[in-house]
């Protein structure tokens, strides 16, 4: 991490505070492979702005979009998952990561953020900068897809 | 053991997963802020239609919320930007492997698989000479496929040396648009023309090279390069911010097309500029129902612009509109009923006006009253036409060349 010599703690320690989050978000949004480079990209563009960002009532949230919009390529390019380690997991249908990376971006990050990683719908709602209804919206929308591409009922 | 649960198990695996990414960040960039230029339209006037859609590129334009300064980075006073001309040593270990090495910054050398090159996009120059872009996993990775024979250049390190958009001049020369700058490669070596990040870079019928990228204000900004200098264009006032794009074309009559996806199922824009000003075409509009995602543009041969997307995640339908200049045309739509998932798409035309489509779903053309199935199966990411109607596409063994059964 490139840390200045005059304002560098409080950007450091900004960091050290909203990267976790910040990948997690990613993740979600662009898959495993392409997020660490996206939060890369966003955490760059904060050092930069920092004067800026560092004012923000929802930096997370303003990260979250610049690493996606960063993270976008010529060519949409498909969110990768990874499959649990062979062994691992067997009750978990085998196509899930896959189906995940089906689903449209703001249902793969609802379902993924709520259901996978336990975060709040006013949460994902606050990072998105949408309504808690319309996060409600993309979840069913995302699990009904979901049944949909597994071939489940539960 | 109900969809819910699984998910949250699943949660478990994707956490240690999360916690396991290494996130770096790249030193930032000097910006030179200055004056607004007033932006300088040229026609280009084709009587051979086929001839400027061969040379027109589609690309990619990022819109970074935020990104940037308050003003673009160009050249201050319009003088020549300083060339930097790459060493592009060869790697012993690997024959088929250059490096170039930007001055202060080291170069490597990587193993390269050539499975996948290309799935980030393709720029089809002649049946036997392909350009391909790195897909997933090869950040930075440009190739050039000629007669067979791959060579390989990885421009810069990750992150910032993801390739954005890829373009070929008439007089073929290659334009690269990265996260670390623009490239240009004229046949034997790299040179940087451009010290800033850029999300697309096109080519006009004419050979004039337009780049773009975003401002602080989330507006899109537009420069064409005059042969010494990059001539900044107006920004959109009105563009919405968080918009990326993932497509832009230069048409034969001048206008810069591009593309701004809403990220979801919401509806993209489509911009246009027309040499003054930049406007918003809502798309929604001219379609109906106007494609929601994934919306790709290309230009048809009689200088025409075409946008295909899908409308929603259901139904799978995939939608293309002609627009002349005046009124737009609807195509029939197509059905995918078998995909899986979306996944990337794209869209290219012929010289004989037959589009061509390829996404997770498969290949498809269509001669603008009917729809041809191709490939019906997972994972063809790109596709492009050449000047002499081969199609190649990239799938994640390789760039192919289409042959009708």
């Amino acid at each position: 991490m490139i840390v200045g010599e005059v304002q560098g703690g409080s950007f450091a320690a900004f960091a050290d505070g909203v990267t976790p989050r910040l990948k997690a978000a990613l993740v979600a949004a662009v898959g495993v492979e392409r997020a660490a480079d996206a939060a890369g990209e966003a955490l760059a563009y904060a050092w930069e702005h920092w004067e800026s960002v560092r004012m923000m009532e929802n930096p997370v949230g303003y990260l979250y979009r610049v690493g996606v919009s960063r993270g976008r390529r010529w060519r949409p390019l498909p969110a990768v998952f990874p499959s649990p380690p062979n062994g691992d997991m067997p009750w978990v249908e085998p196509g899930l990561p896959k189906a995940l990376g089906g689903l449209s971006e703001r249902q793969r990050v609802a379902v993924v953020l709520v259901h996978c990683l336990d975060w709040t719908q006013d949460e994902v709602a606050g990072l998105l900068g949408i309504s808690r209804g319309s996060v409600q919206t993309h979840l069913e929308r995302g699990l009904h897809h979901l049944r949909a591409s597994l071939g489940v009922t539960l | 053991m109900s969809l819910e649960r699984q998910l949250a198990d699943y949660g478990k695996h994707l956490r240690q997963a999360i916690a396991d990414l290494e996130v770096s960040i790249e030193p930032g960039h000097a910006v030179r802020p200055v004056p607004k230029e007033e932006p300088v339209r040229q026609r280009w006037l084709w009587p051979a239609a086929a001839a400027a859609v061969a040379a027109v590129i589609v690309l990619a334009v990022v819109l970074w919320p935020g990104g940037g300064s308050e003003s673009a980075p160009f050249v201050d006073d319009g003088s020549t930007v300083p060339g930097t001309t790459l060493t592009v040593p060869t790697t012993t270990a690997l024959p088929t492997t250059t490096t170039a090495v930007l001055p202060g910054i080291e170069g490597f050398a990587v193993s390269v698989d050539d499975a996948g090159l290309g799935t980030g996009g393709l720029v089809a120059v002649s049946a036997g000479k392909v350009w391909a872009v790195g897909g997933v996993g090869q950040p930075g990775l440009i190739g050039r496929l000629e007669d067979g024979d791959w060579t390989h250049w990885r421009l810069v390190p990750s992150p910032s040396g993801q390739v954005n958009g890829l373009a070929v001049a008439p007089d073929g020369t290659v334009w690269a648009a990265a996260n670390s700058g623009v490239f240009s490669f004229d046949g034997a070596e790299w040179t940087r023309r451009f010290d800033d990040p850029a999300g697309a870079v096109g080519v006009d019928g004419g050979g004039t090279v337009w780049i773009g990228g975003p401002l602080q204000d989330n507006r899109l900004w537009l420069a064409r390069w005059d042969g010494e200098s990059w001539v900044r264009v107006d920004p959109n006032p009105e563009a919405p911010p968080d918009r990326g794009a993932t497509s832009m074309t230069v048409l034969a009559d001048g206008d810069v097309w591009i593309v701004a996806p809403m990220g979801g199922w919401g509806g993209d824009l489509v911009m246009r500029y027309d040499g003054t000003t930049t406007e918003s075409v809502a798309c929604w509009e001219y379609l109906d129902p106007c494609p929601g995602v994934f919306t790709e543009i290309a230009a048809a041969p009689n200088g025409d612009l075409l946008v295909g997307g899908f409308a929603n995640d259901i139904d799978r339908q995939y939608r293309v509109a002609q627009f002349d200049g005046d009124a737009w045309t609807i195509w029939p739509a197509h059905d995918w009923p078998s995909a899986e998932s979306f996944g990337a798409s794209d869209m290219a035309v012929g010289p004989d006006g037959v589009l061509w489509f390829a996404f997770e779903g498969g290949l498809a053309s269509a001669d603008g009253t009917e729809w041809t199935t191709q490939i019906e199966g997972p994972g063809v990411s790109a596709v492009d036409v050449a000047p002499d109607g081969t199609v190649l596409y990239a799938d994640s063994d390789g760039v192919h060349t289409f042959s009708t059964p």
